[in-house]
């Protein structure tokens, strides 16, 4: 009976594997157009548009794999001298008018619909596992639906849903996901540009599931390839280099 | 030193010159606050209002920083300067260099510092046991919004050695009054190791020598979930010394002592933050001196001038608990924050609410009031003014 038993799973296995395969290959690629680079620095700017009010916020990103990232408050000069780093799942800030570096938790959060996680964190590979959910048309066109769900319990989002183009893998639009099955918010992937010979996301829109009128505009540019040293995202660093 | 900071905050805000490498950014603060202090004619260190505290007060600052170093922070150059005015019965101006250090990067590893620099040891929000060198700050306005911090002089390395972080610093209390500048110049130390553990943010850290206090100290700090984080410091002090009011006078007591802090936060839907911490303070006075305290107040004129001299407000029980509770009505818009620290021996409190609207992204108006409650002759009741109400705009350029 045994062998038998172990027969029955491995036909599962190998039924299984070839399709997580397939769509971790694909979020690999959906990574490669958000950041295709393992070190990197690049700034991002933020616009709200909240109905009848619009607020910029500029950041510098420094990364290190997908381990580590480093968030520099550019603009406005409020939040000038300010940082947030992020190592794996471990997340702190630092406030020139606070007397310490403050250790965050996932949900407290930057500005408008971004959270931390979704300005310091430029990939989806280090977060999440992929499958194939099936086949959708995404505004007419053919698009893959990818079901990602969260490595660890503790992220800010515990499932999201991420449409890619059909031939290209482009990521197209997603939707966030608390653990409790509540959406908490939509993103589009509105414009690409070229880094080199290489397409990658310029910017995202970011859409709150239950105020649509409430908006974020997330923008991308001048993406450097550059290995920072370690010290960078050590919590007592911050505010010192 | 107001023509210095007109200068430079005449440069554009935030310039960079890439020809040469060499980058500068200054950025700065601007605000004015206006104090209103009625006197607690009740209080047993105020009996008529003999300390005839003004009703109204106002400070006005300008704050000006700056970095110089080349892009790749080899080196880092750094200041803080500070200009303000007080005014209350009378006008007083006065100009600090609150940081000046140079820092240099020798490799990946290991970086030397020198200079006066602001340090922020430690992981509580009301009270640092640990934080040896940092700034003094007052728990019932733990935020530095007014740009006050000034640093220690210093000389440090920071090593980064197999995912630790070891500093180790020198402290000297150099004399600026010529009157001092005779005497030899006490020389303190300090150093920590921190390592980012299981997710345990965790330092070990120590201090020593002439001017710092004889101390070894732990502090933690962890996330929990999407929603918590707990942390802790505890630290022992071996030289500490303190008056302390006991058969009729007051006298100055050795008095080696721990120091604990235990606190966390939660994050509730729609950002609402509470912060809870508990501290301990063994050098405080214990229960037979504080009423002793309290006795000698009654007495003698001179013995109500030591009181004032010796009562430090929140730093005459032994245990705190401190609360904090913030809520972006409108992120990044408009905060409000409601801070409460009561005293566990009697119970009284300091209750502070205050508001912050963000008029534009680099103006800021705020309110804050401070207001004491408690038994007749409780700790907050001892505090010579019945509330503070400060009102203040800030802008950040």
């Amino acid at each position: 009976m045994k062998p038998l038993i172990a027969i029955f799973f491995a036909a599962v296995l190998t039924a299984v594997e070839p399709g997580a395969k397939d769509a971790n290959e694909m979020l690999r690629r959906v990574d490669e157009y958000r950041n295709p680079l393992p070190h990197y620095s690049v700034d991002v700017d933020l616009t709200l548009l909240h109905r009848d009010e619009t607020r910029g916020f500029t950041f510098r990103v420094y990364g290190k794999g997908d381990e580590a990232s480093l968030l520099q408050f550019r603009a406005p000069a409020t939040d000038k001298g300010k940082f947030y780093v992020m190592l794996k799942d471990d997340r702190s800030i630092y406030l020139p008018d606070a007397s310490r570096p403050i250790r965050i938790s996932p949900l407290q959060r930057l500005v408008g619909e971004a959270s931390n996680g979704d300005v310091a964190r430029t990939t989806y590979g280090g977060d999440y596992d992929a499958e194939i959910g099936g086949e959708e048309a995404v505004d007419g066109k053919p698009a893959i639906l990818l079901l990602l769900k969260g490595k660890d319990a503790d992220m800010s989002y515990s499932k999201v849903k991420l449409w890619v183009a059909a031939g290209s893998i482009e990521p197209i639009k997603a939707e966030y996901y608390a653990m409790s099955g509540r959406m908490l918010k939509k993103l589009y992937f509105r414009e690409f540009g070229m880094l080199g010979a290489r397409r990658i996301v310029k910017t995202i829109e970011i859409q709150d599931a239950i105020r649509p009128d409430h908006r974020t505009m997330m923008s991308y540019s001048n993406l450097i390839s550059k290995q920072y040293p370690d010290k960078m995202f050590n919590r007592n660093y911050m505010g010192k280099w | 030193m107001l023509y210095l900071i007109a200068l430079l905050a005449s440069q554009s805000a935030f310039a960079q010159n890439p020809s040469e490498g060499i980058q500068h950014k200054f950025w700065g603060s601007t605000g004015t606050e206006l104090h209103l202090t009625p006197d607690n004619r009740r209080s047993p260190l105020n009996p008529s209002g003999i300390l005839n505290i003004p009703f109204l007060s106002n400070s006005a600052d300008v704050t000006l920083f700056g970095d110089i170093g080349p892009e790749d922070r080899k080196w880092k150059a750094h200041f803080k300067l500070r200009t303000y005015n007080e005014w209350s019965r009378e006008s007083q101006s006065k100009g600090e260099v609150n940081e000046a250090y140079f820092s240099w990067s020798a490799a990946k590893w290991i970086d030397f510092s020198v200079g006066r620099r602001i340090e922020r040891w430690g992981t509580g929000y009301g009270w640092n046991p640990t934080g040896v060198v940092n700034p003094l700050k007052d728990p019932r306005d733990p935020t530095d919004r007014r740009d006050r911090f000034r640093g220690v002089d210093q000389a440090s390395v920071d090593l980064f050695v197999k995912g630790w972080n070891f500093t180790g610093m020198v402290v000297p209390l150099i004399p600026y009054s010529s009157a001092a500048r005779a005497r030899p110049v006490p020389v303190g130390w300090a150093a920590r190791a921190y390592r980012l553990i299981h997710g345990f943010d965790f330092s070990l850290s120590a201090s020593g020598g002439s001017g710092l206090p004889n101390s070894q100290g732990v502090s933690f700090s962890r996330t929990f979930g999407k929603a918590l984080e707990l942390h802790g410091e505890a630290a022992v002090f071996h030289n500490t010394v303190r008056w302390v009011p006991s058969a009729g006078v007051f006298h100055l007591e050795r008095r080696p002592h721990a120091e604990v802090l235990l606190g966390g936060q939660y994050t509730f839907p729609h950002l609402v933050n509470l912060t809870v911490e508990y501290y301990h303070n063994g050098a405080n006075l214990s229960g037979r001196e504080w009423m002793e305290f309290q006795r000698l107040t009654g007495s003698q004129s001179g013995n109500l001038l030591l009181a004032n001299r010796h009562f430090m407000p929140l730093g005459m029980a032994t245990d705190y608990v401190f609360n904090r509770i913030a809520w972006p009505v409108r992120l990044n818009k408009l905060d409000v924050e409601m801070i409460a620290i009561t005293a566990v021996r009697d119970r009284s409190s300091a209750i502070r609410p205050a508001i912050y609207w963000r008029i534009t992204p680099n103006v800021t108006l705020y309110s804050l009031v401070t207001e004491f409650t408690g038994a007749a002759r409780s700790e907050m009741k001892f505090i010579p003014i019945e509330r503070q109400i400060d009102v203040g705009i800030r802008f950040r350029f």
